[in-house]
């Protein structure tokens, strides 16, 4: 039996050592500091504007529409978002279309209040974060298109009450709230679909501005909506994530993550270099042994 | 290092590495993973799907609709605020108790009608909720979709809004002038991008065009198409490795700075 040479042998090389490769990497550029600069983006840019432009008495909606697998990449978006908000003392109601998103934006909204408090009171700012004047929580709502439909309608319609059971008329951001005409932009922070919901159902018959940030995997098919302006702004996965944190000058989980990123990045790049070279190697070898 | 002390944090810790585990080889630490996150999630979303939707959208309005049909103003009131319902449900606000009721029992059961799936011999009542529910979706959907995605799509593959608020044709003779002017990277994306787009969409349309032999002018375009649609695929492809490399940095966050504490 002929002897394989190292070309043939690098590309049947056992998958489980580009796995170790991979966790290797992540592992060690998570424990670096995050010096990896992070060039923004025009649809971040407009993401931005659209909520720094927007008028702060008017509330920012914004649905979180992610079960925990979509986490990773979308957290650090809600936390920016939020902050943004709060920092701009515009309120927020956040809403579920999917059932799972409801326990963490609660989470998420409760984390960012008690930091934002926290600094204030360092700070010796008298001003803080409250429930139902700052943001509420309205939870989910079976029914995707009914849903967004009826929002552009009454919001009470929708949602008699708050995720606690409080009446929304009894709730101060409330008094003057109704439908999408109150609304700053629709933020939906989606692992799905639903992003196209909310431009099918809310900013097209509406014209409310719709703000999405979606998973990588979901980003590629949203820009055909972003260059006809039927989306105001897209973050696109951690990288999206990691730009806006830039602008709002509030470095987070994505900014941390993006040198495991562009190492991970490198190591598929440098994989798929070494696989084409061995490949092209191993055959010119064959060829001329033939 | 500060190990975690919460024992929901080593649960969620060791079922990451359970499920990691499957990279080395398939074993049963992984399954049971797999199966606890599957029992677990149909658990929750029953749980939710009950207190979020069954009781508050159809048994609470229903319960008040009866009461509110077999019981005397006063007793209704008393029953109101020993239950605690501060205000009608919102289908009481704009329909009698009567039409209430019929409008709550009607879905509830073209709902219930989808179980007879389980009984072959009247399997086939089950079409009927089915054809209601696709008929009131898609009448919802169509009219919605067909302006977003086709119509709006349309416009965009042929004009573009300016920052100033007017409409610029995508292929701008404005713009080519601007990059004669001031020649530069930007403004000759600015000249490009319009034309480029367009000549990707018809190229692209062409490849899907199966009604004539792809040879001369359309066989050319159509080989154009494929090279956009190549460059399309690598844009995603590039998105889902960012997305797959993205998910793995979470839980690589979670175990070094939730779990073990040596990170963040």
């Amino acid at each position: 039996m002929a002897q394989k040479n190292i070309f043939a042998r690098f590309l049947e090389m056992d998958r489980r050592w580009l796995f170790l490769a991979l966790a290797v990497v992540v592992i060690v550029a998570l424990l670096l500091p995050p010096a990896i600069g992070v060039r923004v983006t025009s649809p971040v840019t407009r993401f931005f504007d659209v909520i720094d432009t927007s008028d702060p008495d008017k509330p920012l909606l914004l649905a979180v529409d992610t079960p925990p697998s979509g986490l990773p990449e979308l957290e650090p978006m809600i936390v920016g978002i939020l902050s943004h908000c709060f920092d701009r003392g515009q309120p927020v109601i956040l809403i579920s279309l999917q059932m799972e998103g409801v326990s963490i934006a609660e989470r998420l909204v409760a984390q960012v209040q008690d930091e934002f408090n926290r600094r204030a009171v360092e700070a010796g700012v008298e001003r803080r974060i409250r429930m139902g004047e700052d943001w509420a929580l309205l939870g989910y709502r079976a029914g995707f298109s009914a849903v967004i439909l009826g929002l552009g309608d009454e919001v009470r319609k929708v949602y008699t009450t708050d995720l606690y059971g409080t009446q929304l008329d009894e709730i101060p951001l409330f008094a003057d709230y109704h439908n999408y005409d109150d609304t700053a932009a629709v933020v939906d922070i989606s692992w799905s679909s639903t992003p196209e919901l909310w431009v099918q159902f809310a900013g097209g018959p509406y014209g409310v501005p719709i703000l999405v940030g979606c998973t990588a995997v979901s980003a590629p098919q949203y820009y055909a909506y972003l260059q006809t302006g039927q989306m105001s702004g897209l973050l696109g996965g951690l990288k999206g994530a990691a730009e806006y944190e830039k602008l709002i000058s509030h470095p987070g989980l994505a900014t941390r993550g993006m040198v495991a990123q562009t190492g991970a990045h490198l190591l598929v790049v440098l994989l798929i270099l070494l696989g084409n070279v061995a490949f092209f190697l191993d055959r010119m070898s064959r060829k001329r042994r033939k | 290092m500060e190990l975690a002390t919460d024992i929901w944090v080593w649960v969620a810790a060791i079922l990451t590495l359970f499920v990691y585990s499957f990279l080395i080889k398939d074993n049963p630490l992984y399954k049971f993973a797999e199966h606890a996150m599957g029992g677990l999630g149909v658990g929750y979303w029953t749980a939710v799907l009950f207190y979020n939707v069954i009781i508050p959208d159809f048994w609470e309005p229903l319960t008040i609709a009866i009461r509110k049909l077999s019981m005397t103003p006063q007793n209704f009131d008393a029953f109101m605020a020993r239950e605690g319902f501060s205000q009608m449900p919102q289908i009481m606000q704009d329909f009698s108790p009567g039409v209430s009721i019929l409008l709550l029992l009607l879905p509830a059961i073209i709902g219930l009608l989808l179980f007879t799936r389980y009984i072959p011999k009247i399997a086939w009542i089950s079409r009927f909720s089915l054809a209601f529910y696709l008929g009131a979706a898609s009448g919802i959907a169509i009219p919605n979709t067909f302006q977003t995605r086709i119509l709006e799509q349309l416009r965009g593959t042929i004009v573009q809004d300016a920052p100033d608020g007017s409409v610029v044709p995508l292929f701008s003779f404005d713009a080519w002038r601007d990059f004669f002017a001031a020649p530069g990277i930007e403004t000759f994306f600015d000249a490009i991008s319009g034309p480029l787009l367009i000549l990707g969409v018809v190229c692209t349309l062409s490849y899907f065009f199966f009604s004539k032999e792809h040879k001369g002018i359309l066989g050319g375009m159509a080989r154009i198409g494929i090279w956009f649609l190549m460059i399309g695929f690598g844009a995603s492809f590039g998105y889902t490795v960012m997305g797959r490399v993205s998910l793995l940095i979470g839980r690589v966050q979670f175990l070094l700075t939730d779990w073990l504490g040596v990170a963040g």
